[in-house]
């Protein structure tokens, strides 16, 4: 998910906005990659995310070079992302999820951890979140209320476990 | 496609690119594409960022380049919110396509 101030240019990004009570702004907001992101969806099909292995580029994989986010159960974790376009943005957050497709077999994705990060200062300052100041990324156990505020709202067909 | 570099010809562009930003001369649009590839490339191999002169190439090029190239360019915020130019055919950041990167051989496995 992303949530950014307006661009320094005045282009709105995104078709909805979010507040951050009791903060002033209201942010540009779309799922990233999404169908309402900037350049429209990454991939095909009516859902917030890539859907399985076939839909992902030949090149996804682990790669030694990217280091790693931990193990679990023998695989390694890399997630990695440079959004550049933050740089356009005075402030620019993202929640980023991992999500359990079909989670037991009953048709539903569930959502696993997310993490909180981002930028002010366009780009050249870690800050996790509008609220919170931090030096590292913020992580959840379930995402929260304003990304799946964010999912409903770009993806309102797309039914899913918490 | 980019091409293949060894961690050796990597790291002798990324010193190029420093110098030629520092230089504070004219950059063609050779060189920022360059520069723009060896930016995705350090995205991607994250780990090269604990190096001091990777990590410094990877904030003058952020903080000094990427904002000319953006308005010099007409760069527009594109797929996984990177920066695209379509007439120079190269995204910056997002997904970062094997083509606007550079392959290290030496960093995979």
């Amino acid at each position: 998910m992303f949530w950014g101030t307006r661009r320094t240019d005045g282009v709105k990004v995104g078709k909805t906005t979010t507040a951050f009570p009791p903060l002033a702004a209201d942010y540009d907001t779309f799922v990233d990659g999404g169908k309402n992101s900037p350049g429209g969806a990454v991939y095909t099909g009516d859902h917030p995310y890539y859907i399985g292995r076939p839909d992902l580029p030949k090149s996804y994989g682990y790669v030694g070079g990217q280091g790693s986010a931990g193990r679990v159960a023998g695989c390694t974790a890399n997630p990695t992302d440079t959004p550049a376009a933050a740089t356009l943005h005075q402030e620019a957050y993202f929640e980023t999820a991992f999500v359990c497709l079909n989670y037991q077999g009953a048709g539903k994705d569930k959502i696993m951890d997310s993490f909180q990060w981002g930028f002010v200062d366009r780009g050249k300052t870690f800050k996790p979140s509008p609220y919170l100041t931090a030096t590292d990324i913020v992580k959840h156990s379930t995402p929260t209320d304003k990304f799946l505020e964010t999912l409903k709202s770009d993806y309102s067909g797309y039914s899913l476990v918490t | 496609m980019s091409g293949h570099l060894s961690m050796t010809e990597f790291s002798q562009r990324i010193g190029q690119a420093i110098a030629a930003i520092e230089s504070q001369g004219e950059l063609s649009d050779e060189m920022l594409l360059e520069m723009a590839r060896l930016w995705n490339t350090l995205s991607y191999y994250r780990t090269l960022l604990s190096d001091p002169v990777m990590s410094r190439f990877s904030g003058i090029f952020r903080d000094q380049v990427l904002p000319r190239m953006v308005t010099a360019w007409k760069m527009r915020a594109s797929r996984g919110m990177s920066l695209s130019s379509p007439e120079h055919d190269i995204e910056i950041g997002g997904i970062l396509a094997e083509q606007y990167r550079y392959t290290i051989g030496d960093l995979h496995g």
